[in-house]
């Protein structure tokens, strides 16, 4: 699957957050009938020098993904410091999909980590292992190329849905 | 529609995904605090800040909802449609307490004013284990 479109780029203090304090993400594609479908992801990472994210979708997470993004390629994903609720959702357009592969296992084995530290951090009383945590955290399966259209504020509060990248009028 | 299982998961205070669609067709996945159970066929979410969300549903209803049970390892994928609003009565007065009481507890009250409890009916309830 391959599509041209223009983009963003994804500006640097994004970049950080998205590779450093970033502990859930979760993606969205819709059906041709306009229904909205959920994909978990195993982790991210910023490619082409920020005009690229990649989202790596969780196994068990990719029923009728792939179809239709050939469809329509709209694709959307949310990105959440579990803690400071600090979050983004990035906004754009499918530009290319392939199998996980081993370099995206080394991004997942970081992203569950970093997200078994900060629930541990918001929620001793869990009662869960270390392990536990990591775990729900499932490996990927599938990786989408998306070039980013847009970037919203989403942390909880008057400003979340806020545009910020294109700044809003622009 | 909704097994008993499924409340717990609601009420254990781990955040919401919640997936709407726009009616030129622009996907939307946002994180809310919580989903109130109403009955086995109904849910409820607060309107409070999301915009997008809210607009969404009012244009096009169909919503997806995923709800986290660490505890056992499954996420609940909920379809759902948004049904109506409502501004006063039992769910919205429990719905404006809880946000109230979290409001209060993280010093930010009267910034998250409920404006209304959005009532979705439920069409289809999926578990979907973590493997």
């Amino acid at each position: 699957m391959s599509r041209k479109t223009d983009g963003t780029v994804i500006p640097g203090v994004l970049r950080t957050f998205l590779q450093d304090r970033g502990t859930v993400g979760i993606a969205c594609r819709r059906s041709a009938a306009l229904k909205p479908h959920v994909h978990y992801l195993s982790a991210w990472h910023v490619a082409d020098e920020g005009r690229e994210l990649v989202c790596l979708v969780q196994r068990g997470f990719t029923t009728g993904l792939l179809e239709n993004l050939r469809d329509n390629g709209r694709f959307s994903a949310t990105i959440e410091q579990i803690g400071p609720h600090e979050t983004y959702q990035f906004k754009g357009t499918c530009i290319g999909s392939r199998p996980a592969g081993p370099g995206d296992l080394e991004c997942w084995e970081r992203a569950r980590e970093r997200f078994a530290v900060a629930v541990k951090a918001v929620d001793p009383r869990l009662g869960l292992t270390h392990e536990q945590k990591r775990d729900y955290i499932a490996p990927p399966e599938v990786a989408i190329r998306m070039r980013v259209d847009e970037i919203f504020l989403q942390t909880p509060g008057p400003g979340a849905g806020r545009r910020l990248f294109p700044a809003e009028g622009e | 529609m909704l097994p008993a299982e499924v409340r717990p998961v609601m009420e254990n205070g781990i955040p919401v995904i919640l997936a709407t669609c726009s009616r030129d067709g622009v996907p939307n996945v946002s994180i809310v605090s919580r989903v109130y159970y109403i009955d086995a066929d109904q849910v409820a979410v607060s309107f409070q800040f999301f915009n997008k969300t809210i607009r969404n549903v009012r244009e096009n209803p169909y919503a997806t909802i995923i709800l986290n049970d660490l505890v056992k390892a499954i996420r609940w994928q909920l379809e759902v449609e948004y049904d109506h609003s409502e501004t006063d009565g039992p769910v919205f007065d429990e719905m404006n307490l809880h946000i109230e009481a979290l409001a209060t507890a993280t010093g930010m009250s009267g910034i998250f004013r409920l404006r209304s409890a959005d009532i979705y009916r439920v069409k289809s309830v999926v578990p979907i284990p973590v493997s």
